[in-house]
């Protein structure tokens, strides 16, 4: 039984598609995308008097422990914060999963 | 520090986990009511897409693209018996393939949300001010 960490990963939008792309080279299998606003830039907003409506889309991976490394790396590099993808990715803890065989995992 | 010890201090409290569930949207509900039975007061669906290769989705089982994120609050000790489940119903319910897995909470504020989240009313009311 391999553990499991989901990896968070922060884009603008349009760019979901290159993160599950540089993902699923280095060994994930699938991910989810949700839709997202992100809300960084209030003083910029105050200062020039405009709303910015920054659209983000968030892509949670589920992935085993052992490639997790590979895949952030991976990810910095392709859709990272120089990058126009301006991308943050991150993973947290899993504790139990189910539906996800550990065994197809593996390979 | 403090919510470290809390547990210790009064075993009546559980730790509580954040589970989430990412199944078809169409099976969104039935998710919802089945983890509904099982002490859970709230929980929060959010929309997504899938992105499994394609060759794979047929594989899985996981033809429909559109997914349903459920996001749900439960406590440490049903953890087992939801997960338990939810494998069976993903085994055995007609498109109803998903996957599920529970994030561990560190912190939580606010003595009444926890109540609410727990289904517990473990406080009396001199230790809520306390908290």
């Amino acid at each position: 039984m391999s553990n499991f960490e989901v990896i968070l990963c922060i884009v603008n939008t349009g760019f979901a598609e290159l993160v599950m792309d540089t993902a699923r080279k280095l060994g994930a299998r699938g991910g989810t995308i949700i839709n997202g606003r992100g809300t960084a830039s209030k003083e910029a907003e105050k200062i020039f008097n405009i709303t910015i409506q920054p659209e983000k889309e968030i892509v949670m991976i589920l992935v085993s422990s052992e490639i997790k490394d590979g895949i952030l790396k991976g990810l910095y590099d392709a859709i990272g914060v120089n990058t126009p993808a301006q991308g943050i990715a991150f993973t947290l803890p899993v504790d139990d999963v189910v539906g996800i065989g550990s065994d197809k995992q593996a390979k | 520090m403090a919510n470290k010890e809390i547990s210790k201090v009064n075993p009546s409290i559980k730790k509580l986990k954040l589970l989430v569930t990412i199944v078809d949207r169409s099976k969104a509900l039935f998710y919802t009511d089945l983890i509904e039975q099982f002490e859970v007061n709230m929980q929060t669906v959010v929309y997504g897409k899938g992105t499994a290769a394609s060759e794979m989705l047929s594989y899985l089982g996981l033809a429909e693209i559109e997914k349903a994120v459920i996001l749900s609050f439960v406590k440490e000790d049903n953890v087992k018996e939801i997960l338990e489940t939810l494998n069976e119903k993903f085994q055995k319910v007609k498109n109803g393939k998903g996957i599920a897995y529970t994030i561990p909470l560190k912190s939580i504020i606010g003595v009444s949300i926890y109540q609410f989240l727990a289904n517990s009313k473990v406080f009396k009311k001199e230790e809520q001010s306390n908290e």
